[in-house]
């Protein structure tokens, strides 16, 4: 939701309006008429957010300028120029312009552009009332331009010509439009409120000078802020005299509309305003500083609560570390009375390991006895063993057995032969590694590798 | 210059001063942190290390005791030579006279290496593993057995069986 408020200076009466968007609906929370001199103390207490000035300036320099076509940088860098030209007097000023629609067969390729410009010290005079209670203005608009917007709104009246009447005590302001888009702007001296017969004279010279001077032709004359006249009393205007239909988005009563519409039409069109914002650019700079360093402070401040946790997270990690050095330091005395004895010990150690090598070496050969207590219990029969050769190769027994089979037939002697390999082949922790018979002699050679330990 | 701009300037440098000495604060402590946490580490190693040392140390002393249980070790090479001549002696006792050929000593530095053959017959095999067993079991000097040769004679009206076994007496001294 989207909370705004608009501040409207008009006659000796400033209007206040706290209204909220939301969804093209627009809410009238509060309204307010203050009197100048309660101003500065609603000022003092109150704190006003996106606030929007509108102000009924006395002095404003406004007409419609010829300018080439260029992108819109450019553009206002000629109106500005184009206003320095024909108004020499004026210092340093805001504006803010429109490019209109159409152009004149004499101008063709040429732009025709409506400005409004005000002098800066008018506008810092406005500011300054603010600047002094803390308030920050957002956008600054003169009292024209909202209304104006309010008509372009109108599926009725944004195609035609029409003269608007903005009525006050003091001053009536006249402003021409031609689809919407301002034309021509005259402030007429007011006895009142309503509109008498001098007020006619005015509007009928003012339609005359529009029709022979602008060549543009009002349709209507539009009353901003008058409550609709009897029809027995019709206004003698040259032209019809309509009342504004006020906005049906917005949810207040026709009271308020009609009192409040400037400071409304600002709320309203909002958006559409932003680019006519007739700020000095020094303040809008001055009011982006004052934004920066807020949310500078504010960004710096989220990293100092940041950084405090973490600080106040190392701080206790450091006392917890702290309390363990210490208490493990303590230990470190024992260990000065370990090292020397680790010490005395290995070299002590250094000196047995030979031996201890050599006892080890000693003890990991294969069991021979056993080996040997093996081969006594195998069946021998029909078996002569001649000879048995052990080679020690550390971690394994080389046997070689050799020796002749009694049989009576080749056949008996392989039936023994294959038996005795078979034993061989049984005996736990051997294999029979090679084997051979010599059928002519009847002998045989079987070499086994024992690994019993 | 605009009061409320003055103002926020103010609030802007304080903020930031703030953050600046907060965050170098958070940076340095976390330095502070990181080289406490590597000390702890390196006094925790030297703990644990300290416990390895003293369990080894324990186990040095287990393992020395042990060694020294089992043999008493020799300090002098003749002490060495002594031992492996009474050691011959033992053997030429255990397996009734048998036919020792001895070459010479073989030292090195703390070794000294006596080669052997022992051959003769055999006339009770079971008396002969046990021999072989015997050899086996020598204690300090040790006996490496590097080949066993069993045979009967070529004469088959003997029933003779020889053997020989060559070997190598082995001792170690202490090196001091």
């Amino acid at each position: 939701m989207d909370r705004q408020v608009a501040i409207s200076f008009e006659d000796n009466v400033i209007k206040v309006v706290f209204a909220s968007s939301r969804k093209g609906k627009t809410v009238v929370q509060r309204t307010l008429f203050l009197k100048d001199e309660e101003f500065d103390s609603f000022l003092k207490t109150t704190r006003l957010s996106n606030l929007t000035v509108i102000c009924h300036f006395q002095r404003f320099y406004s007409n419609i300028v010829s300018a080439p076509p260029a992108k819109p940088a450019y553009l206002k860098k000629i109106v500005e120029a184009e206003i320095k030209k024909s108004f020499p007097e004026l210092g340093s000023f805001s504006l803010f312009y429109a490019v209109l629609k159409e152009k004149t067969a004499e101008e063709k390729g040429l732009k025709s552009v409506f400005y409004f410009a005000i002098a800066n010290s008018e506008l810092y005079e406005i500011i300054e009332r603010f600047n002094r209670h803390g308030q920050t203005v957002k956008y600054m608009y003169p009292d024209i331009l909202p209304l104006s917007k309010l008509i372009r709104s109108s599926d009725e009246l944004s195609k035609k010509t029409v003269l608007c009447i903005a009525t006050s005590e003091t001053e009536k302001p006249l402003f021409l439009l031609k689809n919407g888009q301002l034309r021509f702007i005259r402030i007429i001296k007011s006895s009142g409120k309503d509109i008498d017969d001098i007020d006619v004279e005015n509007i009928n010279m003012t339609v005359s000078y529009c029709t022979q001077v602008l060549k543009l032709n009002p349709e209507q004359i539009l009353l901003m802020n008058v409550p609709e006249r009897e029809e027995t009393d019709p206004l003698q205007t040259i032209v019809p005299v309509v009342t504004i239909s006020y906005p049906s988005n917005v949810l207040a009563s026709q009271e308020t509309l009609r009192n409040f519409i400037t400071p409304l039409s600002s709320i309203i069109f909002n958006h559409d305003l932003k680019n006519d914002n007739l700020l000095p650019s020094k303040y809008r700079t001055l009011h982006l500083q004052k934004r920066m360093a807020a949310y500078s402070t504010v960004l710096f401040l989220l990293f100092s609560f940041i950084g405090l946790g973490y600080l106040l997270m190392n701080l206790r990690e450091i006392s917890i570390l702290k309390k363990n050095i210490n208490s493990l330091r303590k230990d470190v005395t024992e260990i000065e009375s370990i090292v020397p004895a680790y010490e005395k010990d290995s070299e002590k150690l250094q000196q047995l390991t030979p031996l201890i090598n050599l006892i080890n070496e000693a003890h990991s050969i294969p069991d021979i006895p056993k080996t040997l207590a093996a081969l006594k219990f195998l069946p021998l029969e029909n078996t002569n063993i001649q000879n048995i050769q052990i080679n020690n190769k550390k971690d394994s027994l080389q046997i070689q057995i050799a020796g002749s089979i009694n049989a009576k037939n080749f056949g008996d002697m392989h039936k023994i032969f294959q038996e005795l390999v078979k034993s061989f082949g049984q005996m736990p922790g051997t294999a029979v590694t090679s084997k051979s018979i010599d059928i002519r002699n009847n002998k045989f050679q079987i070499d086994i590798e024992s690994k019993i330990l | 210059m605009d009061k409320k701009l003055k103002k926020n300037l103010f609030y802007y440098a304080a903020s930031a001063l703030c953050a600046v000495i907060i965050i170098s604060g958070t940076l340095l402590s976390g330095k502070y942190v990181t080289s406490l946490s590597d000390k702890l580490n390196q006094f925790q190693t030297l703990r644990i290390n300290s416990i390895k040392m003293k369990v080894a140390t324990q186990n040095m002393r287990t393992t020395s005791r042990s060694v020294l249980s089992i043999i008493s070790p020799y300090l002098k090479q003749e002490e060495m030579e002594g031992a492996i001549l009474t050691t011959i002696d033992s053997i030429k006792a255990n397996m009734k006279d048998p036919d020792i050929t001895v070459s010479d000593f073989k030292k090195s530095s703390n070794e000294i290496v006596l080669p052997l053959t022992i051959s003769g017959q055999i006339h009770d095999y079971t008396s002969f593993v046990n021999h072989i067993g015997y050899l086996q079991s020598l204690f300090s000097p040790f006996f490496f057995i590097d080949t066993i040769s069993i045979s009967k004679s070529s004469d088959e009206k003997k029933d003779d069986v020889c053997f020989v076994i060559n070997g190598l007496l082995k001792t170690q001294s202490l090196g001091t």
